[in-house]
């Protein structure tokens, strides 16, 4: 039971997940099993595809599953899937962040909270390497996603970036129809069967909840939905590329208080399924979903980590005095 | 006392201020009803004397007498052509060239490739306000001479190309800049490929700039007279090939009300067609744009 199979599983054996809930944000697909047959992978299976579903969260080189195919082994126990060292990003003369050491785990929520400025964006964006495209950005230290190098001059990016996901603060669907902004990176990572495409697109709008409410005009424009809508059309759209990890930048904050609600329900259900980092500044946000927290504060204009640890231990046990003070809301 | 205070305070500063809303309103009414009248009383003008000429017969036939008489269909056909000309060779290139300088595609450039493509856009905006009949001498040496096209069609064509280039590729690359960069950066984010990001997201989305861009190279062309009399000349006869001589509209119009005695009737009719023929192109391209974007 060590081979991957996510989207390949047998109907027949796994019951339709979705089958009469109501708006789910339930995510749980196939993803909690694991599946054997290999040969039930899509005719344009190729490697590094989407043909080919690799197992990143259950399903590894070293997990280990019962007879029903649910793995024994937890998530925490892995190790971290992401791990930086010493990393500092500038942007021309300016320091946006120094020295940091963050580590990630596996299938785990870790929340990055922080002031204004200081560098969170920045950190996200040097994982899927989005500093490539911004003028004058510099990036030193090292980035280990799982066996990947992520700063490796000679990293294909258009690989990594399929295997991490992003989400921004500003909804930014394509002004596209709301099946051409799913199909788009589908088609592009190498999907060519319509069928399995639509079949993708019908699973992920389930997986956000969104699916009832667009099954009607999938093919209008997307930027005519509301806020929460279009946050979740873009959860939707990284969620079909399977990717290993996600990033969201303060996902919530440009939505009203229901519809932050529904993504971060939504984000909380990726938990176990997906590795996350959210950038949040709703402590209460942290608190509520995050497994693990890391803390940031400018000191000289220069934005660094002061502290990591569990949620618990961030919140109510700070070993520094200024995350103590953050997390009262006394200051930032 | 202090209420008094307040009203002496206040009093005097809102009276002025009222005085200058309200002339703000007379001339932010004036202006356009200036604007829209002039416009409105050169169409009617057109109408009233242009429309009487105006037939199929005369859209089809050849003219005669100079153009007293007969129709403008040969050199309508020119027009054409000759517009076709300047699009097929301004389109591809003025995209490509907005492209490379919006910068919207890749890396940041480097130093140097920034110097370069400031210098290139300051020379554009310096090509574009140059007077036409310069163009129209260039393009005579030029195309008609140094590349021995003569007097023709493809060499007014050329000619226009080389004069629409600036306006069409300032315009195009300012419509690609106006594509929010959260839109790159999520597209970069899903691992789409440059080409795919470029053909997929950024000119749908740049579409409508893009068209404005095209709309008022197309309106600059059909208006020229002075590029293309060392051209594409003005012979009125059908053309044979793209290396015929053709006359343009925009220069029958010329001739007829300056060197033609009596030619007035059909100068107006022909302006019509023209000022007919800018209006269908505007609203196609507009229309064209419209349905591309809401394919999505
Ligand atoms: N594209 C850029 N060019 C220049 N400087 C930048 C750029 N992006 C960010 N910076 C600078 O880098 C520093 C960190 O910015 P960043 O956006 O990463 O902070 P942040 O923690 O995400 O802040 P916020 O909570 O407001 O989103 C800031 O001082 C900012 O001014
Ligand atoms: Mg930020």
């Amino acid at each position: 039971m060590k081979k991957p199979g996510l989207a390949q599983i047998d109907p027949a054996a796994a019951p339709e997940p979705h089958g009469s809930e109501p708006s789910g944000v339930d995510v749980r697909v196939a993803r909690d099993v694991c599946s054997t047959d290999r040969a039930a992978a899509g005719p344009d299976a190729q490697p590094g595809g989407i043909g080919e579903i690799t197992a990143h969260l259950l399903c590894g080189p070293g997990c280990e599953c019962d007879e029903n195919g649910v793995p024994l082994q937890t998530i925490a126990e892995q190790g971290p899937v992401l791990s930086v060292r010493g990393l500092s990003c500038s942007y021309g003369d300016h320091v946006a962040f120094q020295n940091v050491d963050l580590d990630v785990a596996k299938g785990q929520i870790t929340a990055l909270i922080g002031p204004s400025g200081c560098g969170k964006t920045s950190l996200l964006s040097c994982v899927n390497r989005l500093t490539d495209l911004i003028p004058g950005c510099r990036v030193a230290g090292r980035i280990d996603l799982g066996d990947l190098d992520v700063l490796s001059a000679s990293l294909d990016t258009v690989a990594l970036r399929r295997r991490v996901g992003m989400i921004f603060q500003k909804p930014n669907p394509f002004p596209l129809s709301i099946r051409r902004n799913l199909e788009l990176p589908l088609r592009e990572h190498g999907m060519k069967s319509k069928a399995r495409r639509a079949e993708t697109i019908t699973r992920v709008l389930r997986d956000v909840g969104l699916w009832d409410e667009v099954r009607d005009r999938l093919d209008e424009l997307a930027t005519g939905l509301s806020g929460g809508q279009k946050q979740r059309l873009c959860i939707a759209r990284a969620l079909a590329l399977e990717p290993e990890i996600i990033l969201f930048d303060e996902p919530c904050s440009a939505l009203d208080p229901i519809s932050s609600g529904v993504v971060e329900d939504l984000i909380a259900g990726l938990r176990g399924k997906y590795t996350v980092v959210i950038v949040t500044h709703n402590l209460a946000q942290a608190r509520r979903i995050a497994d693990r927290v890391a803390f940031f504060w400018v000191r000289n204009g220069v934005g660094r980590l002061v502290e990591q640890g569990t949620a618990q231990q961030i919140f109510e046990q700070p070993g520094d005095e200024l995350t103590r003070a953050y997390v009262a809301g006394m200051r930032g | 006392m202090s209420g008094r205070v307040r009203a002496g305070a206040f009093g005097p500063a809102q009276l002025g201020n009222g005085r200058n809303d309200r002339l703000l309103a007379v001339a932010a009414w004036t202006v356009p009803v200036l604007v829209g009248g002039v416009f409105g009383w050169l169409l009617f003008d057109l109408l009233r004397h242009g429309l009487g000429g105006l037939s199929w017969t005369f859209l089809t036939t050849a003219p005669e007498a100079a153009g007293r008489a007969g129709g403008i269909g040969p050199v309508l056909f020119s027009t054409l052509l000759i517009l076709a000309v300047c699009l097929l060779a301004a389109v591809p290139v003025g995209m490509l060239t907005a492209v490379l300088l919006s910068g919207v595609v890749g890396r940041p450039p480097s130093q140097m490739r920034s110097t370069f493509l400031r210098s290139v856009r300051r020379s554009l905006d310096v090509l574009a306000g140059v007077p036409s009949i310069v163009f129209g001498l260039f393009g005579n040496a030029f195309f008609s001479i140094v590349l021995g096209m003569g007097f023709s069609i493809l060499s007014g064509g050329l000619t226009l190309a080389c004069m629409v280039l600036p306006i069409f590729i300032r315009e195009a690359e300012e419509a690609l800049r106006q594509v929010p960069a959260e839109l790159r950066l999520s597209a970069a984010a899903l691992g789409l490929s440059r080409t795919k990001t470029l053909t997929s997201i950024l000119l749908p989305a740049a579409l409508p700039g893009i068209t404005v861009g095209l709309v008022l190279g197309i309106g600059r062309a059909l208006a020229e007279t002075a590029a293309l009399i060392f051209t594409s000349g003005y012979v009125d006869r059908m053309p044979g090939s793209l290396l015929d001589s053709g006359r343009s509209l925009s220069i029958h119009i010329y001739d007829l009300s300056m060197n033609v005695a009596g030619g007035e009737p059909n100068a107006y009719a022909t302006a019509l067609v023209l000022v007919g023929l800018l209006l269908v192109i505007n609203s196609a391209a507009a229309s064209l744009s419209a349905r591309w974007h809401r394919r999505g």
